[in-house]
């Protein structure tokens, strides 16, 4: 039996880090959820993991700045950014995202993005 | 006093008491002839212009010395063809005789017999003379004019001449006062108009008013139609120069008179009367020029009613001045021009400072509130989901979770619908061809215009090159205004989308001629919310404005005589090939960092 992929949620909003968790679960992940990007890069050095879904808007370091240092350590990371906000409007380094969702209740869409960035980064 | 002749004042008694008589007899009669000299010099004192000055030393000539013909002369400097005896007395100012019929003096003076003895007798004052009286006395004077008489003659004119002096005194100092207001007066204009047109048909009529002209004209130098002349002011009747022509040819005349002036550069006279012309009037021109450039030029024609017919070189520093000054206004107004231009763009600026503002606090709070409610409403969405997919399917729990996961799907919308300003996803930019993006766009609307009646007129610019837009959003920005103009627009008006291609901009115009927006519906436009439709919440204009402007372009909205309301949808070109080669450079560089 393959080794369960590895998925980190950063997600300052507890209600919907718990949803998260649940669903990516059930989908058949290994879930590790964290609130503040600080404790995300701490996990990172502690275990791998093959994805991350960030909250853009989060307390402390944004979700962006996250998502730049957990790429500098590993450019391999699939990351889904995820955000209810829409101030990054414009800034190229979402880019560097394999790709960005809008919150919504219905998780389908979170969840092919997740399930194509793993694809896509395992491809490469 | 010293007479050509013998000497007048000798006046011997002779032996005997008739003699005696006669003596006094004719000392009273001197007394009265001077006397009449006195009163003449008294009448002229009141004299204010030369022809009458004239006027009473012919009368007095003829009247007082019984001369059988008299003439004045007055000299001008277009006096020509004054008879040779006369132009002998003005150069020399002396007293020239002919002993008999003037034959030796060759030219004979109109009106003369010349059967008589003659003299010319100069009308002096201090140096020069000014003119000249010409008499011929009866033909029986064998022995020539008696000295007195020319004595008496001799007096008179140099009255004449002294009060001629005065007069033309007079006139140099009405005629420097009246420049000088005629400058002050041009002045002020200058210093309180900024229209170029009106100062220059105050210059214009200043310079006719006070030169005495039938009319003037101002030109001015049209760079942007190849240096051609464009008429800025006329003044006066251009007609009244001759009578004869009609004045548009007076007009083309005088200006190809001030080309010729403007070629020089110089102050250019035209005498009237000239042969071999089509110019029968005096005219002047002068070049209007500053820093070594010609602006201009100003024209005079005719002179009516007027002994020095033709305009002269005591009229040229006056005629420059007004050329300068006209130079300052033409500089003036071009400046203010500029000036106006600039005011305009500010304040352009401004109006679209504010409407970025409160777009910008408007969208900053929007997006906060949506953030605000997205999140709780994913949860309490999710977690239905959750219940929903837990419970059997005859739960009636089951059901009511299906219904709160459905209405969360539903505010949801309503958030990306109306609270979503920003854009969601980062914009899918690829390199369109702008006309098929619009011609797919018109193809959307194109059914609704048909059934409704409505117009659709086509043009493209085939010299758009290929741009780095979000083809989608600028679709959606050209929807936006389309649906607009079509629900303005009624049976039989149009819709016209053209494309354009200037200074560095791809342009979209959208216009139509239905309803008209009052003016303060079109400074609202773009504001989120306000709306002048009784249904939909004004947002897709204020979206519409802000994909443009994350394209760098801008949308504009104008009317005109034709068209209600005219949208101007602009993207930059250049800055658009910039940011495609900025992108295709990230691009690389991301891949490398990968």
């Amino acid at each position: 039996m393959p080794r369960l992929q590895r998925l980190l949620i950063v997600e300052d909003d507890p209600n919907l880090r718990r949803l998260y968790q649940e669903e990516f679960e059930d989908e058949g992940y290994e879930v590790l959820v964290c609130e503040s990007g600080e404790k995300a890069i701490d996990l990172a050095r502690l275990g791998a993991f093959d994805g991350a879904v960030i909250d853009i808007c989060l307390g402390g370091m944004d979700g962006i700045e996250v998502m730049r240092n957990l790429l500098a350590e590993r450019p391999d990371l699939a990351v889904v950014l995820n955000s209810a906000y829409t101030s990054f409007k414009s800034d190229f380094s979402t880019w560097a995202a394999e790709s960005y969702v809008v919150k919504s209740s219905d998780m389908g869409g979170l969840k092919t993005a997740v399930r194509e960035a793993l694809g896509t980064r395992r491809a490469a | 006093m010293k007479p050509a002749s013998s000497d007048p004042n000798h006046l011997s008694p002779g032996p005997g008491r008739e003699s005696q008589m006669e003596y006094i007899r004719r000392i009273e009669s001197r007394i009265q002839e001077l006397s009449r000299l006195i009163e003449l010099r008294r009448a002229a004192n009141h004299e204010c212009d030369a022809e009458s000055v004239a006027a009473g030393l012919k009368a007095y000539a003829l009247t007082d010395l019984a001369f059988p013909h008299g003439e004045v002369f007055l000299s001008s400097p277009s006096s020509n063809g004054a008879p040779k005896l006369v132009a002998r007395a003005i150069r020399d100012a002396q007293t020239v005789l002919t002993s008999g019929p003037p034959v030796e003096e060759g030219e004979p003076i109109p009106g003369f017999p010349g059967v008589g003895p003659q003299a010319a007798v100069p009308i002096v004052c201090g140096e020069g003379a000014l003119g000249a009286i010409v008499v011929e006395a009866r033909p029986d004077m064998k022995d020539g004019i008696d000295p007195w008489p020319l004595c008496l003659l001799e007096e008179a004119a140099r009255d004449a001449g002294c009060t001629l002096m005065r007069i033309r005194a007079k006139r140099d100092r009405e005629t420097v006062r009246a420049r000088i207001e005629a400058m002050a007066r041009l002045e002020d204009a200058i210093l309180n108009s900024t229209r170029l047109d009106e100062v220059l048909a105050r210059g214009v009529r200043a310079a006719v008013e006070t030169l005495g002209a039938a009319w003037g004209a101002a030109w001015v130098v049209d760079r942007s139609k190849y240096d051609d002349l464009r008429v800025a002011a006329t003044f006066g009747v251009a007609a009244a120069t001759t009578g004869e022509n009609e004045a548009e040819d007076r007009l083309d005349i005088l200006a190809s008179h001030a080309r010729q002036a403007i070629r020089g550069r110089g102050v250019l006279r035209r005498p009237a009367g000239k042969q071999g012309s089509a110019a029968t009037f005096a005219a002047v021109s002068v070049p209007v020029i500053a820093f070594g450039e010609v602006l201009g030029a100003i024209g005079l024609a005719g002179r009516p009613g007027r002994t020095m017919a033709d305009f002269g070189a005591e009229d040229e520093p006056f005629l420059r001045l007004l050329a300068a000054h006209a130079a300052l206004a033409i500089q003036n107004a071009s400046v203010s021009e500029r000036q106006r231009e600039a005011e305009r763009r500010l304040h352009e600026a401004e109006i679209q400072l504010v409407h970025t503002a409160k777009l910008a606090a408007l969208g900053e709070m929007s997006a906060k509130l949506a953030h605000e409610i997205r999140n709780p409403l994913s949860s309490i969405g999710g977690f239905a989901r959750r219940i929903e997919k837990a419970l059997p399917e005859e739960d009636s729990n089951r059901a009511y979770a299906t219904i709160i996961a459905r209405e969360t799907q539903r505010l949801e919308a309503i958030l990306t619908e109306h609270l979503d300003f920003a854009r969601i996803q980062p914009p899918r930019l690829e390199i369109v061809d702008l006309n098929a993006t619009v011609r797919e766009t018109i193809e959307l609307v194109r059914p609704e215009c048909e059934a409704g009646g409505v117009r659709l007129l086509e043009a493209y610019e085939s010299r758009i090159p290929g741009m780095l837009l979000d083809s989608a959003r600028v679709k959606q920005v050209l929807l936006n205004i389309l649906k607009n103009a079509r629900q303005s627009t009624h049976q039989g008006q149009r819709i016209r989308v053209r494309t354009r291609a200037a200074d560095g901009w791809a342009q979209i115009e959208i216009a139509n001629d239905g309803e008209k927006l009052p003016g303060e519906i079109l400074e609202q436009l773009f504001v989120p919310f306000a709306t002048s439709k009784s249904s939909g919440c004004g947002l897709g204009l204020a979206v519409a404005d802000q994909i443009v402007k994350e394209h760098g372009g801008e949308i504009r909205v104008r009317s005109d005589s034709e068209w209600s309301v005219i949208f101007t949808v602009s993207f930059p070109i250049r800055t658009n090939q910039d940011r495609r080669r900025t992108t295709e450079r990230r691009t690389r560089e991301r891949r490398r960092a990968a």
